[in-house]
């Protein structure tokens, strides 16, 4: 239905037609209930501001909706990564802690890292061992500094799935 | 743990949850694991969210219309100031704070990309400061986002046209920042990634380009927006071709043809036939490159753009070179060449001067190709061209005087003069 079209209707009509997509790709992509509906909503009040450049609605939205929950699963997998990584830097550092509880916590985060593939244990490594920051870690290891923060993305992704199995994450 | 799955527990109690994760137990892995398996969605629920968005939509429309009305005066208050006074009155007054404001600005800006570079330059800078202070006003709108992010790009372009290609990066990658935090608008996406992919062209990344022309074509046809893939499938032939595989930018221009709508954009037909003319000569497919020419030439004629019409001649002279048919190529070459200096187009007058020279040299005639070589270089003084291909082209007409010219010599420079174009820093060196 073309833009001019719709002006006259409502859009209740184009919702209904469009519901079994709409359930199918949430369903697909198992966004939890509350979250789908905040992204589908967000998806439709876009439409209406860019109605007049769409061709296709039916595709643009299901499109727009599968691009939005593609994000929606990055960003918490980054979240989870960045919480993962805060903590474990935090776990370290932390002075105060009796010896034998870092002893313990040192042991049990090489024997994780330990099961990553090469390339991450030696990026993880540097990361708690030696606190180097990615521009270091990427001088130390012949990596390009462009391409370092990819790097150390997929190895916390890696190192997040020996904790937790996390859907969509690459194996490392 | 839930919390912690979310990424809304404060760092402490991450750092203990971790802590416990890390010594391996079991039954805290599987319960944190349960939190990235959500059940699906309720039919039923998704029918009641249905219904509440389709009313939000129709006051949403509602308030979008007004904006769009008013979007109309606004400008015309614009329209009516000096730049300077434009710029600031976007920044800082409120009034002005209207998304189809910052949105028609922005399609002004790519209108003028091609026929006024500067002025495509300026349109973009206003829209970028009025699409920023809508972003700031409304932090958790990412329609707002969208409309920075693709004021960005369209600066970007601008500037990339505008051979400021250093600015040109930074705009680009500051767009690409800013979308990934967007609506998801496939359409809005594919534009970022495309201006971008054109950058990494002009800067010789082809392969950075094909990337992203490929990031973008999956976009446009998450969105079913045929026409624009066929756009961006024409770029990427484009790259494919820079980097001699012909056979690729041969198939993909053809496809992009069948996908393109004419109505939409004529003249993008017009320049995909030309590519493909052109590839199909490099490739040597020379029956099909004539009969190709044969078919768009009545087409471009009718679409009556001067350059257009010129880059065919030209395209047509490079046949007839390539045929043996030296003396119909000059009298061609010649004639572009005229065109494109009375229309101050000077690489391409450069490009087309080095194509006459080889013709001339081909035919060793010397004398009329020093005599080419002493004539081209005041033109190209007068009409502008950067220092460093002017510098170039001194050494060519030395070159010529000292009659230790040579075809790969031509080859080199015109290998030069087109990366030059888009970038004034680089320096010619001549073949040993």
């Amino acid at each position: 239905m073309s833009h001019e079209a719709r002006q006259e209707g409502s859009y209740e009509e184009l919702l209904r037609g469009m519901q079994p997509r709409f359930a199918q790709v949430l369903a697909r992509f198992k966004i939890p209930p509350q979250d789908a509906e905040d992204l589908l909503q967000q998806t439709l009040l876009a439409f209406v501001r860019k109605e007049a450049s769409v061709r296709v609605p039916e595709t643009w939205l299901v499109g727009t909706l599968r691009n939005r929950c593609l994000k929606y699963w990055r960003a918490r997998r980054r979240s989870l990564y960045t919480a993962i990584d805060s903590a474990v830097l935090e776990a370290v550092a932390a002075e105060e802690r009796p010896a034998q509880h870092l002893a313990d916590l040192q042991r049990d985060l090489n024997a994780a890292v330990g099961r990553l593939r090469p390339r991450c244990r030696s990026i993880l490594r540097l990361r708690y061992g030696l606190g180097c920051k990615p521009r270091e870690t990427a001088r130390r290891l012949g990596y390009r500094e462009s391409s370092i923060y990819k790097l150390v993305e997929r190895c916390l992704a890696a190192l997040s799935n020996q904790l937790i199995d996390t859907p969509g994450s690459r194996a490392c | 743990m839930r919390r912690f799955v979310e990424g809304t527990l404060p760092a402490a109690g991450a750092a203990e949850v971790v802590r416990h994760l890390l010594s391996g137990c079991d039954g805290c892995r599987r319960l944190a694991a349960r939190g990235w398996r959500p059940q699906p969605v309720d039919a039923a629920r998704l029918d009641s969210v249905l219904g509440r968005v389709a009313d939000r939509m129709a006051s949403e429309r509602a308030r979008v219309e007004r904006e769009r009305r008013r979007a109309g005066i606004l400008l015309a208050e614009l329209d009516a100031m000096p730049y300077p006074r434009r710029l600031l009155m976007l920044l800082n007054s409120e009034r002005f704070s209207n998304w189809f404001v910052g949105e028609i600005l922005l399609e002004r800006a790519h209108a003028a990309v091609f026929s006024d570079p500067s002025q495509a330059v300026r349109l973009a800078e206003a829209g970028v400061a009025l699409a920023g202070r809508i972003s700031r006003q409304r932090p958790t709108d990412r329609l707002a986002v969208d409309l920075h992010a693709r004021a960005w790009s369209i600066l970007g372009n601008a500037c990339r046209v505008s051979s400021d290609l250093e600015r040109a990066r930074d705009a680009c990658a500051r767009a690409e920042e800013l979308i990934d935090h967007g609506s998801g608008d496939p359409l809005e996406e594919a534009g970022v990634l495309a201006r971008h992919g054109l950058l990494d062209h002009a800067e010789r990344r082809f392969d950075d380009a094909v990337g992203r022309f490929d990031a973008a074509l999956r976009r446009c046809r998450m969105a079913g927006d045929l026409h624009l893939e066929g756009r961006v499938l024409t770029h990427k032939a484009r790259s494919l071709g820079e980097t001699g595989k012909l056979s690729a930018m041969i198939d993909l221009t053809q496809r992009a043809l069948t996908l393109i709508d004419p109505e939409r954009e004529p003249r993008l037909v017009l320049v995909a036939q030309h590519n493909l003319t052109w590839a199909l000569k490099e490739a040597g497919r020379m029956d099909e490159a004539l009969s190709l020419l044969q078919e768009i030439l009545p087409l471009h004629a009718r679409s009556g753009k001067t350059l257009d019409l010129l880059r065919l001649r030209w395209l047509e002279g490079k046949l007839a070179q390539a045929q043996g048919q030296l003396e119909r190529a000059e009298t061609a070459f010649r004639e572009v060449y005229d065109g494109f200096v009375r229309s101050a187009v000077v690489f391409d007058a450069a490009l087309v001067a080095l194509d006459l020279a080889a013709v001339l040299y081909e035919q060793g005639r010397l004398p009329e190709m020093k005599q080419l070589a002493a004539d081209v270089l005041p033109v190209f003084r007068s009409l502008g061209i950067h220092r460093e291909a002017l510098a170039a082209l001194a050494l060519f007409q030395k070159a010529v005087e000292q009659e230790r010219i040579s075809l790969r010599w031509l080859g080199a420079l015109a290998g030069y003069l087109k990366h030059a174009r888009d970038n004034p820093s680089l320096e010619f060196e001549p073949p040993a």
